[in-house]
């Protein structure tokens, strides 16, 4: 009868054990989180702004979501999720990180796309105010008139700027300001060297 | 029943199917990434990414049979494979990184000298040109300068096919102007009234002038032979003929001299005045009007004179010939009212206008 009983026991703990391992499931929930926050980096910009990392990130869910579909092909009392619950683990720390590290990447490039429109800004002021002392003439008349359309182009360039800086593509921002301020330099060389040529006549 | 136990554990126990295995296969495709892939070869690098994916995901299902049954020899075989395929389109990308770059700097240094090659033209000839259209250019190149130093082809190319379209505008306006100096026709009637002028010194034992805008000179003729020649400055929109006064351009034809002013008659140290209008500008500029070239308020102009300068003042002017004023004395002093003036496009067809207009009516792909 003892022996029954301590069979009887051996029995149900190897049934237990058999229905814990039947009950390891996908780790959907996981899967989810970690799905989510690679979507929520990619729509921040992750990927332009901090590609390696939110590669990395990108990589470790494929790598999970084949190793779930692994272990989905295996007899369901033998499924194990623990490489696919790691690699998940992995995929959500790194997406998210990827996603802070684009928030302070964006300032960054923010700071320096609104910097380029400052100077920009400056260039073009500095340009026409000298632009109004150039020395006029008969026939410099055609020049300032050139190098105001050239300034009237470049200031119509502003609002493209600052709709750049609106979309969050600092990077075209960036280049418009940079595009606009060696217009604007250029002129001012220009007019500089014409007044210089002034001086040196007006001494003979 | 021992030895299957036995053999049971060691198909348990060994594990023939390493998990590094896929490791290499999956560095060229991190390769391939940093080199841009997914970018320039794009439907390759996903075909590549697509097969590494299946043969991994196969991987792990055979990792999970029990170890005598794995087939490492096929795996071993397909990520070999994979390497190789992954290393090759690693090389493939690079060539195509340096091809597009190769590509976008020939592009850009092109436009960058045309639009160089028109200003140059405008500067040296005196052209005035459409400014928007150049204004417009330079600011597109100056921006795809920026992305293209920073790596960003795909930003620097639309700016650049931008660029072209304005710089074609811009070509096409200043191709009108020099075209004449080029056209045979035009150039030979020029000549004639250069040898006209030449002849009627030599006749009359008389002074004339001629003057001529491609070349940028004055000449002074006394019994038909030439005694001085001097550089000249002309209105600021010097190649054209005159059409209407303020377009900024230097009249051509055979004027006479009806007017000498002296100091205090004119700011501009001495001039000599000339009578255009002649009936044949009074007709051009009726002809343009009816066709609809100029807009019907406008004058034909006049005060038209070869005069001297203003100092500090640019030597330009808005349609008449300056020269320094110790030539203006000269000129005084061999002139009187009567004297024909002669102003011409160009003496020869191989004139100073027509070579720059020659780079500018080449096929653009050849100028790149």
């Amino acid at each position: 009868m003892g022996m029954v009983r301590r069979l009887t026991g051996v029995a149900v703990v190897l049934g237990m054990v058999v229905m814990a391992a039947g009950c390891a499931k996908a780790p959907e929930a996981e899967l989810a989180g970690a799905k989510n926050a690679v979507d929520e980096a990619r729509k921040g910009g992750a990927e332009a702004y901090v590609a390696e990392a939110f590669k990395g990130a990108a990589d470790a869910l494929q790598k999970a979501e084949e190793e779930i579909n692994a272990q989905g092909g295996r007899f369901a009392l033998t499924r194990n999720y623990d490489k696919a619950k790691e690699l998940l683990a992995k995929a959500k720390a790194d997406a998210e990180k990827a996603k802070a590290d684009t928030g302070a990447a964006k300032e960054k490039a923010k700071g320096e796309a609104q910097a380029a429109q400052k100077e920009a800004q400056a260039a073009l002021s500095e340009a026409k105010g000298l632009l109004a002392k150039a020395p006029k003439g008969k026939g410099t008349k055609a020049d300032i008139e050139a190098m105001q359309g050239d300034l009237k182009t470049a200031e119509g360039m502003l609002p493209e700027i600052q709709a750049a800086l609106d979309k969050e593509d600092y990077l075209g921002a960036k280049a418009k300001a940079q595009s606009v301020k060696d217009r604007a330099a250029s002129v001012s060389g220009q007019v500089q060297q014409a007044m210089k040529q002034k001086g040196k006549a007006g001494k003979k | 029943m021992l030895v299957v136990g036995a053999g049971l554990v060691a198909g348990w126990s060994v594990d023939p199917l390493p998990p590094g295995l896929p490791g290499r296969a999956e560095q060229t495709e991190q390769e391939a990434w940093r080199a841009g892939a997914a970018e320039l070869l794009p439907e390759r690098y996903a075909s590549f990414r697509h097969r590494l994916g299946d043969t991994r995901t196969k991987f792990l299902e055979e990792r999970l049979r029990w170890g005598p049954w794995q087939d490492r020899e096929r795996f071993e075989r397909e990520f070999a494979d994979l390497t190789e395929e992954g290393t090759a389109l690693v090389q493939a990308v690079q060539a195509s990184a340096v091809a597009l770059r190769q590509d976008t700097e020939g592009l850009l240094h092109g436009q960058e000298n045309r639009l160089a090659r028109l200003r140059d033209a405008a500067m040296t000839l005196g052209m005035q040109m459409e400014h928007d259209s150049l204004a417009s250019a330079g600011l597109a190149l100056l921006e795809a300068r920026t992305h293209f130093e920073g790596g960003h082809f795909e930003r620097a190319r639309p700016l650049i096919e931008s660029a072209v379209g304005h710089l074609t505008r811009a070509e096409a306006q200043a191709l009108a102007k020099m075209r004449r100096y080029a056209d045979g026709p035009t150039v030979n009637r020029w000549g004639r009234w250069a040898r006209e002028t030449a002849d009627w010194s030599r006749v009359r034992h008389a002074a004339a002038i001629l003057v001529s805008k491609a070349e940028r000179r004055l000449w002074l003729y006394q019994d038909g032979r030439v005694v001085k020649d001097y550089a000249v400055e002309l209105g600021y929109n010097g190649l054209p003929d005159k059409l209407y006064e303020g377009d900024g351009a230097t009249p051509e034809g055979r004027f006479r001299v009806t007017m000498m002013k002296g100091p205090g008659q004119t700011r501009f140290y001495k001039a000599l005045l000339l009578d255009y209008p002649t009936p044949d500008h009074r007709r051009r500029l009726l002809t343009a009007k009816v066709q609809g070239r100029v807009p019907p308020q406008k004058t034909v102009g006049g005060l038209i004179e070869i005069h001297g300068r203003v100092r500090g003042e640019d030597d330009r002017t808005s349609g008449c010939v300056s020269i320094r004023n110790e030539q203006m004395d000269v000129l005084f002093e061999a002139v009187e009212p009567g004297t024909p003036v002669t102003i011409i496009g160009a003496l020869t067809r191989d004139n100073p206008v027509a070579q720059k207009a020659e780079p500018l009516q080449r096929p653009p792909g050849s100028r790149i």
